[in-house]
């Protein structure tokens, strides 16, 4: 018996090991592409356009957030890692030096653009006009009190002319994305973190107490004035044509393909446009970036030439197919410089990120 | 209660009929009751599932029409090099086979509209009309290329024109132009072939099923072909050969315990083993087989011991007092009586295999992959996974896509139960 | 259970010696035979540790038919079923003893219980064909054992075995027919035909009849009578009309015990003991 259970074990593992022994032999003939489900949309035209301009395979493109994309990225050079990594935040430090760790060492850093986070609601309601400030004390789950310094209270607003009495008299309900959404990563750090800086106290306490004011940030209602809606950005669309009291957060593209139905709120004065995210004056949005591993550039077939269509006028240009999904183009001299970074394969060191 | 003999003494003799008649009513009465409860959730059920599948079609019928745009191109040798076709600048060709048709778009703005009437692919289908008809080349020629998205969307009746120009992804230029070709005859919907043909595509008008759907065979085929043996030897092992002891016991309380463990567990699993011990590639059928397979296999045994329990003691008896061997017994009269439950585990089994995607989520199989797979070594998604993808996709465009995919998932899904009822029958038949 | 009862008391004969006390449960009788077929020294069941028969010694002859008789419970399939270590499937089930046949005891660890059952064939209560056609039936145990090598051959088996159990004229265009779409006694017959495809020594029948109405019993019997030309057979009845009509010799069990065992004309007219009295003058039961 003990002899059976030793063999059919020790069977499986030689008929396992021998099918990836195979299937390992074969070196990878296709690019694989990791990371942000926000750089998902950018990356995967681009991908088709390369498969059919050459004769490549069309890269495989995984959309598994921005973290869990670096984190197989990073795990190691070889055919079983992915070549590029997609992501919706620059690169951080540590991040880096655990690449570097596992035998990463050269990381080739590129921006492709911006994306901006929008606030919309129905067409059939009024247009809001809102600072972040108002976000802020409308979502934050712990308000400051008026007129007491430092002090916090239980969110009390329940309309949003309860915080500014310019905004509609309209009841305080917001769709948006789930914690594990790139999106809210973003909405939080850009939004509410720039709303709670207009209480200096709060602002302060990003040097002294840090911990305190991520909670005091990024801690939305849940008290049913926040609405966690799902990863999916058109089930938000969905229900704002549905309920046009309410408004919802989502990539600007899902604005852009939606404008009949939904319109984009003003943020501290500006409205969600392309000019005003591509110059910087919408203040919700953010660059977003691949990672190269250089290692693999030579090996894998088709790299420098995704690498070249990715970064090429007609895509990431003014008038580029990625603006048509909704990319924000940077401006001339930065595409340059990337282009220029590509080329090169410059790899990004640890003082690049100070 | 009646005392009958109370009764009888009473009122001299009562027959049993009298009191059986006098309760029958009653007992009528909870009969139809029972029976319009049983009616009422019958039809409740139904009319969920065909409000489902209304909503599906109603939705997704408009998928498996595409619009076409006629253009006239002058195939220019000063264009197209014929020794060298495929890099010849065919969207230029294109767009200026839609500027003869409005001469008066000047501006570069606009010119930049009309291009985007007809799909980025107009192109590459170009190219290949080229390369198939070379002696064309000089000529003027006319060519179907799949509109863009938006005028899909439009000419299928999901862009109202009476909202306001601003709000329109389709401005009063374009609808002008659209029009124009609409009076020249120059667009028509035709069955989108592109659908059942293509891999995925964020290009609405190009995307396809086909990798989706090779995805699923591939992975279901590893399933099924890893799941039925191993799952149906373990269940008769189990059931015929297994002395019933503690181990056993222990072992049937896990199998039983494992099939309500989440999906996305196995995926983990799968993660764990097969991908980062043994190294296979990511996002390959051949490991979602695997994974899937892990899945399934509590299911299958659990309804192959069934199936095999149920099959009365007295033939196994008859088996054995013949002189024929446990094996014997068990692969001659045993399993052949036991394999249509056996077979209906293991559809049940499959059937939520080709609906997963957590799992597959972990080992790489939510993917954008255009390539149809040719393998179970290439990289692909499933059809669970491509309806998740779409429906998660900005384009208004895909939203059609997302209930057309489920309609193929559906049909995949009764072509797959089609297949094992008519096994169960033909083996049921046998015997 | 043991009480008198005024009841179905037949008068007894004169001049009787006395009979063996109630409570005596030494096997009374003449259990040994010349040149046995099968011999059982101190055979006892258990299942689960709770004892079902114990110390049953007996000998089966050769060419006879045996009947063993005794109310419901006490032992009687349980004994039977140690012929052949059917019992062996039972989980739990353990029988202690020896049982000779051919000087050989199949208990023995080195015995194959395989070629022991198609030596000693077994025909159950309840008519139990495979369902496979009535051809696979009778085929199958001469397939498996290699008694027959081409399709010829298991045609002839086949036929012969339906005509000696009686069934060929009913089914002999219908041979393709699963075997249970047979009536019940028509199955049994099945039954029988299977077991005997085989050419066993011995056959084992558990209440063969206890499923048939009277006209399918007598067809059964009348087939008893004429395998014993060829077979040795042990059957079990709780008839003793039928006991009586078919068999040589019957013994008598009782509470897992075997109380009296002798030819049957003898139990029947004139029993030794006291239990096997009472049972077949219906006293007990
Ligand atoms: N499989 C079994 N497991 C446990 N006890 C059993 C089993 N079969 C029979 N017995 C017990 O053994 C005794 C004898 O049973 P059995 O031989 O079937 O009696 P009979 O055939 O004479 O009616 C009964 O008390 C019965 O309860
Ligand atoms: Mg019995």
């Amino acid at each position: 018996m003990k002899k059976l259970i030793v063999t059919s074990i020790a069977l499986v593992y030689l008929l396992i090991s021998g099918i990836s022994q195979t299937s390992a032999g074969t070196a990878r003939d296709y690019i694989s592409i990791v990371g942000s489900s926000t750089v998902y949309p950018f990356a995967t035209v681009v991908a088709e356009n390369f498969g059919k301009k050459t004769r490549f395979k069309t890269p495989k493109i995984e959309s598994t957030g921005s973290g869990g994309g670096h984190k197989l990225f990073g795990a190691g050079i070889g055919v079983e890692h992915p070549d590029i990594t997609n992501s919706s935040a620059r690169i951080t430090k540590s991040q880096l030096e655990k690449d570097f760790r596992n035998g990463v060492k050269e990381v080739v850093e590129v921006k492709i653009g911006y994306d901006g986070i929008v606030v919309a609601n129905s067409r059939q309601a009024m247009l809001f006009r809102l600072a972040r400030k108002d976000l802020f004390l409308g979502l934050a789950k712990h308000v400051p009190v008026p007129g007491n310094k430092g002090a916090l209270q239980p969110n009390p607003y329940k309309t949003w002319k309860q915080i500014n009495p310019l905004l509609p008299d309209a009841k305080i309900e917001v769709f948006g994305p789930p914690p594990t959404s790139g999106t809210r990563d973003a909405f939080v750090e850009l939004a509410m973190e720039g709303g709670a800086n207009a209480f200096a106290w709060i602002a302060k306490l990003k040097k002294t107490d840090k911990k305190r004011y991520k909670v005091i940030c990024h801690t939305l209602r849940e008290d049913g004035a926040f609405i966690e809606a799902g990863e999916n950005d058109n089930l938000i669309v969905d229900k704002l044509s549905k309920s046009p009291e309410a408004l919802g957060i989502f990539g600007f593209s899902f604005l852009d393909q939606n404008t009949d139905k939904i319109q984009g709120s003003f943020i501290d004065g500006v409205q969600p446009t392309f000019e005003a995210i591509s110059d910087g004056s919408y203040p919700v949005s953010r660059p977003l970036y691949f990672y190269i591993k250089k290692a693999h550039v030579n090996t894998i077939p088709g790299m420098r030439e995704y690498l070249a269509e990715f970064t090429s006028e007609a895509a990431w240009g003014d008038e580029g197919y990625l603006t048509t999904k909704g990319l924000i183009p940077m401006p001339g001299e930065e595409r340059q410089h990337y282009r220029n970074v590509v080329k090169e394969l410059t790899p990004l060191t640890l003082e690049d990120l100070n | 209660m009646y005392n009958l003999k109370e009764l009888n003494n009473a009122q001299g003799r009562v027959r049993t009929i009298d009191i059986v008649k006098k309760g029958l009513n009653r007992r009528y009465r909870k009969e139809r009751r029972f029976r319009i409860f049983g009616c009422a959730a019958v039809i409740i059920s139904l009319s969920f599932l065909s409000l489902l599948f209304i909503s599906i079609i109603s939705n997704g019928y408009t998928a498996f029409l595409q619009t076409m745009v006629r253009l006239d191109v002058f195939l220019d040798t000063r264009v197209i090099d014929k020794d060298n076709l495929a890099d010849a600048n065919y969207s230029k060709l294109i767009h200026e086979a839609l500027l003869s048709v409005y001469p008066d778009v000047t501006k570069h703005n606009d010119r930049r509209k009309l291009y985007g009437l007809v799909s980025t692919s107009a192109a590459y289908r170009l190219r290949t009309f080229v390369a198939k008809n070379r002696h064309d080349i000089g000529t003027r020629i006319q060519i179907w290329v799949p509109a863009d998205d938006d005028v899909d969307m439009l000419m299928k009746g999901y862009i109202d024109r009476d909202t306001p120009e601003s709000q329109r992804r389709i401005d009063d230029r374009q609808l002008a132009w659209v029009d124009q070709l609409v009076r020249q005859g120059q667009i028509k919907k035709v069955f989108n072939m592109t659908f059942f043909t293509a891999g995925d595509s964020r290009e609405p008008e190009l995307a396809g099923i086909c990798g989706a759907l090779f995805g699923s065979f591939y992975t279901l085929i590893v399933t099924l072909v890893l799941s039925f043996p191993i799952g149906g030897a373990a269940a008769v092992y189990l059931e015929e050969f297994a002395p019933k002891n503690r181990w056993t016991d222990i072992i049937e309380v896990n199998i039983n315990n494992l099939a309500a463990v989440p999906s996305i567990v196995f995926g983990l699993l799968g993660l764990a083993v097969f991908l980062n011990f043994f190294g296979l590639p990511r996002s390959v059928p051949l490991v979602g087989g695997l994974v899937l397979t892990l899945m399934t296999l509590p299911t299958i045994i659990i309804a192959s011991r069934s199936a095999l329990k149920a099959v009365p003691s007295s033939i196994r008896e008859a088996g054995l007092g013949i002189g024929a061997s446990k094996v014997q017994m068990v692969a001659h009269h045993v399993l052949p009586q036991a394999l249509p439950g056996m077979l209906t585990g293991t559809i049940i089994g499959m059937s939520q295999a080709l609906g997963e995607t957590a799992p597959l989520l972990m080992i790489g199989m939510v993917a954008f992959i255009v390539d149809i797979p040719s393998g179970f070594t290439d990289p692909s998604t499933v059809l669970p996974v491509q309806i998740y993808l779409w429906a998660d996709s900005p384009e208004r465009a895909f939203l059609e896509k997302t209930s057309a995919a489920i309609m193929v998932l559906l049909v995949f899904l009764m072509v797959m139960n089609g297949v094992a009822i008519f096994l169960r029958k033909r083996f049921e038949k046998r015997h | 259970m043991n009480q008198e009862q005024t009841t179905g008391h037949l008068p007894r004969r004169p001049g009787r010696r006395p009979l063996v006390e109630r409570t005596e449960r030494e096997t009374v009788g003449q259990t040994a035979v010349e040149n046995p077929r099968m011999s059982c020294q101190n055979v006892g069941v258990f299942y689960d540790s709770k004892k079902a028969i114990s110390n049953i010694c007996l000998d089966i002859g050769r060419n006879e038919v045996i009947a063993m008789i005794g109310p419901s419970g006490c032992g009687k399939s349980t004994f039977l079923r140690c012929l052949n270590r059917m019992n062996d499937t039972i989980e739990g089930c353990l029988v202690t003893g020896q049982i000779l046949m051919d000087g050989k005891n199949i208990y023995d660890s080195d015995v194959d219980v395989v070629p022991l059952r198609a030596q000693v064939g077994m025909v159950f209560q309840k008519p139990n064909p495979f369902p496979k056609s009535i051809y696979d039936n009778i085929a199958y145990g001469a397939r498996i054992h290699g008694l027959v090598q081409n399709r010829d051959e298991t045609d002839e088996l086949v036929v012969g075995s339906l005509k000696r159990a009686g069934l060929w004229n009913e089914v002999k265009d219908r041979l393709e027919m699963p075997g249970t779409s047979l009536s019940g006694g028509q199955q049994q017959r099945l039954c029988i035909a299977r077991a005997i495809a085989v050419n066993p020594e011995v056959i084992l029948m558990d209440e063969p009849c206890s499923s048939l109405d009277p006209i399918a019993t007598a067809i059964i019997e009348e087939l008893i009578d004429e395998l014993k030309q060829d077979y040795t057979i042990a059957i079990v009845t709780h008839s003793m009309q039928q006991a009586s009509r078919i068999s040589q010799r019957t013994a008598y069990f009782h509470q897992g015990d075997l109380i009296e065992i002798g030819p049957t004309d003898q139990i029947f007219l004139n029993p030794l003991h006291q239990l096997t009295e009472d049972y077949i003058t219906g006293r007990f039961g």
